[in-house]
């Protein structure tokens, strides 16, 4: 046995030793997995495949006519793009409020962001009515804002600020603002602020040291965000029927209405699996834009 | 989250009860759930487990005069040991609805028959599933009558034997073969006294009228099209016997959206939960509205400048249902015929001036309280009975093409 047969040996002993612990880890792992794998195999995948079930099946046989009924009318078909815009609008709003937010409380000592943040998430707290009422006595026709507006001479006529889709937007902001903020923000704390002392020192304006460290950095925050607003605005419906204008309806209402009034199952299921594929969907697009895998993957 | 929205907007409960502090204490229910807003969700259904009901532990809520439930006497019912070691579970629609029906009918049946009540909330999933699953708890379920026919169709509930329920002094459509109407509620017109006090609307052809009678409204979207095409055929001049014929045709029903097309301009709020009509009129937001009577008759009670127009209202009612399957059948129907006692529905009404469908309960009742009652004779007389059968065949239908006339 040469010396290099030996060492051969050893290697492919080890490599089998490693390999060991390695797939001995793997069942660690998996066992940790086991119970929360169980729960989402039931509460979720399971659940979600009979949704599907429920809406091309009708107990005899196939069929696809609910969806085609979703095609034909065009009722459907606008409410869904009336859904999706407006939880893209939304969810611009909470970018555009959300992140500046979540930068000024990153500045502040831990403690006093603390405090401020329960104030991010107090409307989260709060029931949708009381919160629809209180917008009510700011915002409608001889709200408290109309009033002051009125009395300091600064319109002529009282705005029309809910009933509309400004009134879904606001309502669905106030909402929603802290799933933009509570990312953005604990994303924004663990950017090493040497980084950017280290980009003044290399001659960056305070400017371009923020748009070439800072919000490269914070994009994981800011994209996972974007996406929670987005789709959990995309169930939303209490919201824009109590604050919003007739044409504001989502699609989220229409499958309530099948389900409490209709009791149409399988169409209300049908139009939840649309909802469901075209959100898959534009995640998918989204992920191939902005590479979401690699941002949760710890980017930075 | 559906069950729980479900149950805020289909509780019509009068509202006299249903002072500011209650309101927010059903809303947080709500809202709690809907913080989430997941649309999946919504297909499932928060459970309600069932709570044994308080032995006289609750009192009704203010600004009702209570009655003592305690000495109430029902003929046919003297043996209280009729159904000792029973159970009955009722579900209904929570809220100060089941108050009422805890005082004025759960608890005098427990007394007057030894019956153990238990209580629960509606919801048609769970009713649905419990059937499904052949393991039905509850016993007797109240539903709109609507929504009680189609299950009925669909198969998910026990025909009602009327060998036990004695339907002799039922208004009309009242006994249905797996439903009994329980209670009438109302689609009224309701509009401000200090706008239109010296001229009130006399129905729905003035409510279309803004010349005359100017002012922003407001109109029903939870009903979907329910109650909306009547009045739209009402306004145009139909007579209110002659609804349902018109609205049977194709040409019936184009005239009833281009008379909506007309109004559409003027309506500045579409409103979804119960409680809004009331509040927009308080807050003089909108000058007329149609809105549920028990509503209305709430905010009157606290003081609001608002007068309800029973002219050409549109009578709706609540039904008890039997799910299909239920463990004490008998026990089922001799509840439902208890709740439809005259002594019975006309004590209900004292608590929650949601009207009873037995004509006898009128003889039991003051004139200040039939005054205010959807089904009392004088009201009855003004208004149409929404016509179960034409809804159960094109609810379907009709909502797709209000729902996208609204949206367009």
């Amino acid at each position: 046995m040469t010396s290099s047969e030996v060492l051969a040996g050893r290697v492919s002993r080890e490599s089998a030793f490693s390999r060991r612990l390695q797939f001995q880890r793997q069942v660690t792992y998996l066992l940790l997995l086991l119970p929360t794998l169980l729960m989402l195999i039931v509460l979720f995948v399971y659940p979600i495949l009979r949704l599907l079930v429920t809406s091309v099946y009708d107990g005899h046989q196939l069929t696809l006519e609910h969806y085609r009924r979703i095609v034909e009318v065009d009722l459907y078909v606008r409410v869904l793009s009336t859904t999706f815009t407006i939880a893209f609008q939304v969810t611009l709003i909470c970018l555009v409020l959300g992140y500046p937010l979540a930068y000024f409380l990153a500045t502040l000592r831990p403690r006093t962001a603390r405090l401020l943040m329960i104030l991010v998430l107090i409307p989260f707290w709060t029931s949708i009515l009381v919160r629809t009422y209180a917008w009510m006595v700011l915002l409608q026709r001889q709200g408290v804002l109309n009033r002051w507006l009125l009395e300091w001479g600064l319109i002529d006529e009282p705005l029309r600020m809910m009933y509309n889709r400004i009134g879904v937007l606001v309502g669905m902001t106030h909402v929603l603002l802290p799933f933009m903020v509570l990312p953005a923000y604990a994303v924004m704390r663990g950017i090493d602020r040497n980084l950017l002392r280290a980009a003044a020192n290399l001659g960056a304006s305070p400017f371009h040291a923020f748009l070439r460290v800072f919000l490269p950095l914070s994009l994981p925050g800011v994209a996972a965000g974007s996406l929670l607003v987005f789709i959990l605005a995309l169930g939303f419906f209490i919201t824009p029927a109590l604050m919003g204008g007739r044409t504001d309806m989502m699609i989220a209402q229409l499958i309530e209405t099948q389900i409490r009034t209709q009791l149409n199952f399988p169409f209300a299921a049908a139009l939840a699996t649309v909802l469901l594929v075209v959100t898959l969907v534009i995640f998918a697009i989204y992920n191939r834009l902005l590479g979401l895998d690699k941002m949760f993957g710890g980017g930075y | 989250m559906g069950s729980a929205w479900e149950r805020m907007l289909r509780d019509r409960e009068h509202a006299s009860r249903l002072r500011r502090r209650q309101f927010l204490r059903l809303a947080a229910a709500a809202g709690l759930t809907v913080v989430g807003g997941s649309v999946l969700a919504a297909c499932g259904q928060g459970g309600a487990t069932p709570t044994a009901a308080p032995a006289g532990g609750q009192t009704p809520a203010a600004g009702a005069t209570p009655p003592a439930a305690g000495d109430l006497k029902v003929p046919g019912y003297d043996n209280p040991n009729k159904w000792k070691g029973k159970t009955l579970v009722f579900a209904g629609f929570g809220g100060a609805m089941q108050d009422a029906q805890r005082k004025a009918v759960l608890e005098p049946f427990a007394r007057l028959t030894g019956a153990t009540i238990v209580e629960d909330t509606t919801d048609i999933g769970k009713l649905k599933a419990m059937v499904d699953a052949g393991a039905v708890e509850w016993t007797v379920a109240q539903q709109g009558t609507f929504e009680g026919r189609v299950l009925g169709m669909q198969g998910y509930l026990e025909p009602i034997d009327y060998a036990l329920v004695d339907k002799a002094n039922f208004f009309e459509d009242v006994a249905g073969e797996f439903d009994v109407a329980v209670i009438y509620w109302s689609l009224i017109l309701a509009y401000r006294t200090d706008k239109f006090g010296n001229n009130p609307p006399q129905g729905w052809k003035d409510f279309w009228d803004v010349q005359n009678f100017p002012g922003p409204r407001a109109m029903d979207k939870v009903d979907g099209p329910v109650g909306n095409l009547e009045f739209a055929l009402m306004a145009d001049g139909v007579p209110k016997e002659q609804v349902y014929q018109v609205l049977r045709t194709a040409d019936g029903v184009e005239r009833a959206f281009k008379k909506m097309d007309e109004i559409k301009p003027h309506v500045t709020v579409w409103w979804e939960a119960g409680a809004q009509p009331a509040q927009l009129l308080t807050d003089g937001e909108v000058d007329m509205a149609n809105a549920w009577n028990g509503r209305i008759d709430a905010a009157q009670r606290q003081g609001a400048p608002i007068a309800i127009q029973w002219n050409q209202g549109l009578l709706r009612t609540d039904s008890f249902i039997v799910p299909k399957g239920v463990k004490e059948k008998e026990l089922a129907m001799d509840f439902i015929n208890f709740a439809t006692r005259p002594e019975v529905q006309a004590e209900l009404s004292k608590y929650i001036p949601y009207s009873p469908t037995n004509a006898k309960a009128f003889d039991l009742l003051p004139d200040d309280l039939k005054a205010r009652l959807p089904s009392a004779p004088a009201q009855k007389e003004k208004q149409l009975l929404a016509d179960a059968a034409f809804w159960l065949e094109n609810l379907d239908r009709l909502t797709e093409r209000f729902n996208d006339w609204l949206t367009k």
